[in-house]
């Protein structure tokens, strides 16, 4: 069967109602999420994934994935009208989407925020899906070094795109693989790091750092932000108007590149939604018709930010499905809820009949979800902004219950719940001392992965380092992880060289006229 | 790393190289120092790790010391290069550095608060097993509404009782959850709020 014939099943799976309400309640979770400040995203998809267990496959991934596409979506609202940013992704939208709302063209800056999700979604997800398949066809002529290869690309790419300082980000990512290696090794059956405890024993549950890391430690920064109470400005209207024809047309060129950069930025480790937010807004910025008049209030600067965001999320599902990577923290949640399913994604996924089924089902319900999320947005919105004004003291509480019990649900086990709330506080630790979480998670859900590939490279080429550069598909991936290591230092050694020498023209500047 | 708008002398500052304070030493290089230490700690634990070594074949050691290697070798990296760049004692390299993070401290407006969410949730996992789920949930949820910025006693009461059973019914009764039940009397209130939410 061929991929399009795939493609039309996965829709008809999709309107399946058990499918569909996972779909709707996805949505709604991901908008709720997103319009909360300071809740991201990632915490919506890892909330729900304890729910997730009594599910099928199928239906928890959809559930997740909507959660993420809607993500990317709902934030505009509240930027748009409120200048307050849900996301982080969302805060070149507000620079334009404000000025329009003070102008009284809120409804027209919704309607270009809804119209480039549309098409970003929609676009990105086709281009991806046809990339899909040859994917899968050249990832299944890996072997277990060019495997190595690819995850240790991953895990460089989210270190060098991680934060400010890269040894900061390798530290963490070295401290996300130590704690993979925990427990029972999978080759020689040994005991590694369990001092002892046969809590360790069986590893620590990568879930339960998910839900820790992301939801647990995100709950105690809300609690040490302080109460904020959210005065929302009083706004004419919070309905969308949607742009005519020839306006949409006017800006082809907008919606060509930034779709473009969404979904090649997507692809890309660790480039998330909020790096391409911003970097197809800065693009947009430099090489645009009116790229001087973006940040007035002009439809580009919300065009682009949002059509970037949106496709992104594409770009990212993609490799994890036909690699079994993932590129993002709400990437590595879904990976989570595959491996909780005994299902490793990847490219023998496309092989098998039925699990290549499940895959272009869940490929379908991208195309479901941005038009679904594009509906809701347009209808539903109103309701959803009202999340704005719950006390935040209640929202904390009931969020906080959701990550314990949720992760409670998993084995009823309490010592997952205790792995939960260290997890929480050093996430909120490393938070304070500026150690970026995100590579510490993948490093510990990626670490098996990494460990396995490279231990069966060492021992099929008998302890050949060179094995990893050998392949020319391995070569260039190690390659390019080294580059994605060394490029931010030299950058940074140029910038800082390069401010000395502006100090050194400024001292001499002030002595000189002191002279 | 502290703010640049902090007075303490900087690393990077020419004068301030020699009278560099010990706790700004401290903030600077002890993690690195702290993390090199526990590495070496981790590198001779997984050299004690016990297997049948097949010949010639890598062990299930070196993964994990590969990895601490890295880890040493990362902090080792960047206690050269902030001492390199405090010898070269320019404004420049200061504001460089300053730039680049390091294990700089961004304290909350409400540390407390940190702190006593933290501990109410592990007054929660402790209790748990004791005051059975709903109980312990009511407090828990009180707390941290509390903690929160709710500052209304009835309010805040209510809210926790109907949240919870809320909680209740929704993990025992839609999700299946098998919560704790508590021991003596808790048992029989968890037994109670069981029957009120529909499960038997």
């Amino acid at each position: 069967m061929d991929s399009f014939d795939l493609l039309l099943k996965g829709f008809v799976e999709v309107f399946k109602w058990q499918d569909m309400i996972a779909l709707v309640i996805g949505l709604c979770v991901g908008m709720a999420v997103s319009v909360l400040p300071g809740l991201g995203l990632v915490m919506g998809v890892v909330l729900a994934l304890p729910f997730t267990y009594s599910m099928s496959l199928e239906t928890s991934i959809i559930l997740l994935t909507a959660i993420y596409m809607s993500g990317t979506y709902a934030g505009c609202y509240t930027a748009i009208l409120y200048k307050i940013p849900g996301e982080p992704m969302d805060v070149p939208l507000l620079w334009d989407g404000w000025g329009m709302t003070m102008r009284g063209e809120a409804a027209k800056a919704l309607g270009w925020a809804l119209v480039a999700a549309l098409i970003g979604g929609l676009v990105s997800s086709a281009v991806m899906v046809s990339l899909a398949g040859p994917l899968s066809r050249l990832a299944l002529s890996f072997g277990a070094p060019e495997y190595f290869a690819a995850v240790f690309f991953g895990l460089t790419t989210v270190v060098a795109l991680a934060g400010k300082s890269l040894p900061n980000a390798l530290i963490s990512m070295c401290i996300g693989l130590l704690i993979s290696t925990i427990g029972i090794d999978s080759t020689y059956g040994s005991e590694r790091f369990t001092f002892g405890s046969d809590v360790l024993l069986n590893g620590v549950p990568f879930v339960m750092v998910l839900v820790g890391m992301y939801g647990f430690g995100e709950i105690l920064d809300k609690i040490g932000q302080g109460s904020k109470s959210i005065t929302l400005p009083a706004v004419g209207s919070t309905a969308t108007s949607l742009p005519s024809w020839s306006e949409l047309w006017g800006l082809r060129a907008t919606f060509a590149r930034s779709t473009a950069i969404g979904t090649l930025l997507g692809l890309i480790p660790g480039a998330g939604a909020t790096i391409s937010s911003f970097v197809s807004y800065g693009i947009e910025r430099q090489y645009g018709k009116r790229g001087r008049q973006i940040g007035t209030g002009i439809p580009e600067g919300i065009v682009a930010p949002q059509i970037a965001s949106t496709a992104s999320v594409a770009g990212h599902m993609v490799p994890l499905l036909t690699l079994g990577l993932p590129g993002s923290g709400a990437t590595a949640v879904i990976l989570a809820a595959f491996l909780l399913h005994g299902v490793q994604p990847g490219p023998f996924m496309l092989k098998n009949p039925e699990s290549a089924q499940i895959v272009y089902t869940i490929l379908a319900s991208m195309f479901v979800s941005v038009i679904g999320m594009c509906l809701l947005g347009f209808v539903w919105i109103r309701l959803v902004i009202k999340v704005l004004k719950v006390p935040q003291g209640i929202l904390i509480a009931v969020i906080a219950l959701f990550a314990l019990i949720g992760a409670f649900a998993d084995r009823n086990s309490m010592s997952d719940l205790w792995i939960v709330v260290v997890f929480g506080v050093i996430a909120w630790i490393m938070e304070r001392v500026k150690l970026p979480v995100a590579p510490m998670v993948l490093g510990a859900i990626l670490g098996p992965i990494a460990e396995d590939s490279f231990t069966r490279s060492m021992i099929t080429f008998h302890d050949d380092w060179t094995v990893f550069f050998q392949s020319p598909i391995s070569a260039v991936l190690m390659l390019l992880s080294l580059v994605s290591l060394v490029f931010p230092m030299i950058k940074s050694a140029l910038q800082s060289r390069r401010r000395s020498r502006q100090v050194t023209l400024v001292e001499a500047a002030i002595s000189a006229n002191s002279g | 790393m502290l703010d640049s708008s902090d007075n303490a002398p900087m690393p990077g500052n020419a004068d301030s190289g020699s009278s560099m304070s010990a706790a700004k030493w401290l903030a600077d290089f002890g993690p690195y120092v702290f993390i090199i230490c526990v590495g070496i700690g981790l590198y001779y634990i997984a050299d004690q790790i016990s297997y049948a070594a097949v010949p010639g074949q890598m062990g299930p050691e070196r993964w994990p010391k590969i990895i601490i290697g890295m880890l040493i070798a990362v902090c080792g990296f960047e206690i050269v290069r902030r001492i390199a760049v405090a010898r070269r004692g320019s404004a420049a390299s200061t504001q460089a550095d300053d730039t680049d993070g390091g294990f700089s401290q961004q304290m909350e407006a409400h540390p407390l608060l940190v702190a006593g969410a933290s501990a109410a949730t592990v007054a929660y996992l402790l209790l748990l097993d004791i005051c059975g789920f709903f109980v312990a949930t009511v407090l828990y949820l009180g707390c941290v509404m509390w903690l929160g910025g709710i500052r209304r006693p009835i309010f805040v009461s209510l809210m926790s009782v109907v949240l919870s059973f809320a909680f209740s019914f929704f993990f025992m009764k839609l999700i299946y959850v098998a919560l704790p039940l508590g021991e003596g009397p808790f048992a029989k209130i968890s037994l109670v709020v069981m029957t009120l939410v529909g499960v038997r």
